[in-house]
């Protein structure tokens, strides 16, 4: 367990030898909010709903979608594939500790200093936009915690299948480029409620583990979706974290046989 | 001559980039699926956002996909010719730009046009071929006028790009930081997905006036809707010429703190 903990603590210094990138990367973090934030300001201006949506709802789905994404989305699981490709990984596989903890040690720690900055971005939010929130009655905000972990849970597994890919691909940052950013931020409903599509693109999406990721806990939180449903989505969303678990086990076991390393 | 000779090395800096990007089909294929996926979806969130309401600021459905469908021809542009800054980072840490420096070149030639990126090359064909076909079937056909204004408009956005771009450089040679730098463009670049107009003051003035999004992506859309303003002609001129020298300045100050990782 300490030497985990060392593991974390070093991660941790690592972001203040490289102060000025993490500054610029949360900005630009904020600069992404604060453009959707404007977009749908602009598009609710003057009306009293969007679709489905009352205007303190279409707030709240971009500003406690920024807590979400700061939860979910901060990973450190993207830098493993790089390792696999730059043959770091080698010298991780003959050190006396385990590959996956070493990850997982590294991605608490960068999940914990990113919502540290992250409490103060969202201050700085309420206080700039002074948005109207939709909050969400006690029920819905447990259902949002639990899916929220799941969510966490979900992505963590999925990040790790997409960087085992690099076990059998020339490119790490292909797969990582189309699955984790591209499929994310577009299917999860990042920049846009997924109810807003048309609907055949939906009931596609619903097959996918995407939406369980950032869209149904803000649905939860907004209160639309019932309560048997919630039970359904749940259930659902803990399959997807399972299948993510299992599938990032079997490609860990497979592509560890697989791995060649190059170099000098 | 120079420029033949530069134009000449250029060429020969974009067959070795090619053949890179030919050495991995797959990934290859990825990222341009990828990209795809991106572009495609652009379109569909502004459209979906337009069935929800039939104007936003005086903006309608179809003008609002053809200033979509700009900002999208352009950033591949811009991403083709500037790629290899985002690889700029390693070259700086390990000593290499040192050579560079010694080349007959321009110092600015490793960091923004060494490496183009040809996988934006099938995204560029099929933007062109989508911008057209959805001019037509909005019944938004420029004139020759406005087709020639929006070349000259949108070349003066690149030239600006060209201006961000180096600045970014300049910055990284002083705290060799630059991927998150490079983010911050590229967000704020995406703002430019639908027309500036419609953002508020404080975030507008920030797109038109401090990082000039608006002129790179915008203002060339507005000449293909025929709904630039002289003043806007005017702005965008100023904004890159003040911009480019700027830049230059800055390049030339950053380069003259420059110290070798090595040395």
């Amino acid at each position: 367990m300490v030497k985990y903990i060392r593991i974390a603590i070093n991660t941790l210094q690592e972001y203040f030898v490289y102060r000025v990138n993490f500054f610029f990367g949360r900005l630009q973090v904020f600069i992404f909010f604060v453009m959707f934030f404007s977009l749908w300001s602009a598009v609710s201006a003057g009306r009293s709903s969007l679709g489905v949506y009352s205007i303190p709802q279409i707030y709240s789905y971009f500003v406690v979608g920024y807590i979400i994404k700061a939860f979910v989305f901060t990973t450190r699981t993207a830098d493993i594939g790089g390792d696999i490709q730059n043959g770091n990984f080698s010298t991780l596989l003959i050190k006396p500790i385990s590959t996956l903890k070493y990850y997982f040690s590294r991605d608490i720690i960068d999940k914990l200093f990113n919502l540290f900055f992250m409490f103060w971005e969202f201050i700085l939010i309420l206080l700039l936009f002074k948005p109207e929130l939709a909050m969400p009655s006690l029920f819905n905000f447990i259902a949002f915690i639990l899916f929220l972990f799941l969510s966490i849970i979900s992505f963590f597994f999925y990040s790790l299948v997409i960087s085992f890919i690099a076990f059998w691909s020339e490119d790490a940052w292909s797969s990582r480029f189309l699955f984790g950013v591209v499929f994310i931020t577009i299917f999860s409903g990042q920049y846009i409620p997924l109810d807003f599509l048309p609907p055949v693109i939906g009931k596609i999406l619903d097959y996918t583990p995407y939406p369980y990721m950032f869209y149904y806990p803000l649905k939860v939180w907004l209160g639309q979706i019932d309560q048997n449903m919630i039970y359904l989505r749940l259930l659902n969303g803990s399959l997807i974290c399972i299948f993510f678990y299992f599938l990032s086990q079997f490609m860990w076991l497979k592509g560890k046989q697989k791995y060649q390393s190059y170099g000098n | 001559m120079v420029t033949n000779s530069f134009i000449k090395v250029w060429v020969i800096m974009a067959k070795n980039s090619l053949q890179n990007k030919l050495l991995s089909p797959s990934s290859s294929i990825i990222f341009i699926l990828g990209k795809l996926f991106n572009y495609a979806f652009s379109v569909l969130i502004i459209y979906s956002i337009f069935n929800q309401v039939s104007t936003i600021k005086n903006f309608t459905s179809p003008q609002a996909i053809i200033i979509t469908l700009t900002f999208s021809l352009i950033d591949s542009i811009i991403q083709f010719l500037f790629r290899s800054l985002y690889t700029f980072r390693p070259v700086l840490l390990k000593g290499d730009f040192d050579l560079d420096l010694l080349k007959p070149l321009p110092s600015f030639f490793q960091p923004l046009l060494s490496g183009p990126d040809f996988l934006d090359v099938p995204m560029i064909f099929l933007q062109i071929i989508a911008l057209i076909y959805f001019l037509i079937k909005f019944s938004l056909v420029p004139s020759v006028g406005n087709l020639f204004l929006f070349l000259l408009i949108g070349t003066n956005g690149i030239i600006l790009a060209f201006s961000l771009h180096l600045a970014i450089a300049s910055f990284s040679i002083l705290t060799t930081e630059i991927d998150s730098l490079v983010m911050i463009y590229r967000s704020l670049g995406r703002a430019a997905i639908v027309p500036t107009d419609i953002y508020n003051n404080f975030f507008r003035i920030i797109l038109s006036y401090v990082i000039p999004i608006t002129v790179i992506f915008t203002l060339p859309a507005k000449a293909v809707l025929n709904i630039l303003t002289p003043g806007g002609i005017t702005y965008s001129f100023a904004f890159t010429i003040l911009f480019l020298l700027l830049s230059l300045y800055f390049w030339k100050y950053s380069l003259k703190h420059y110290s070798s990782a090595s040395s």
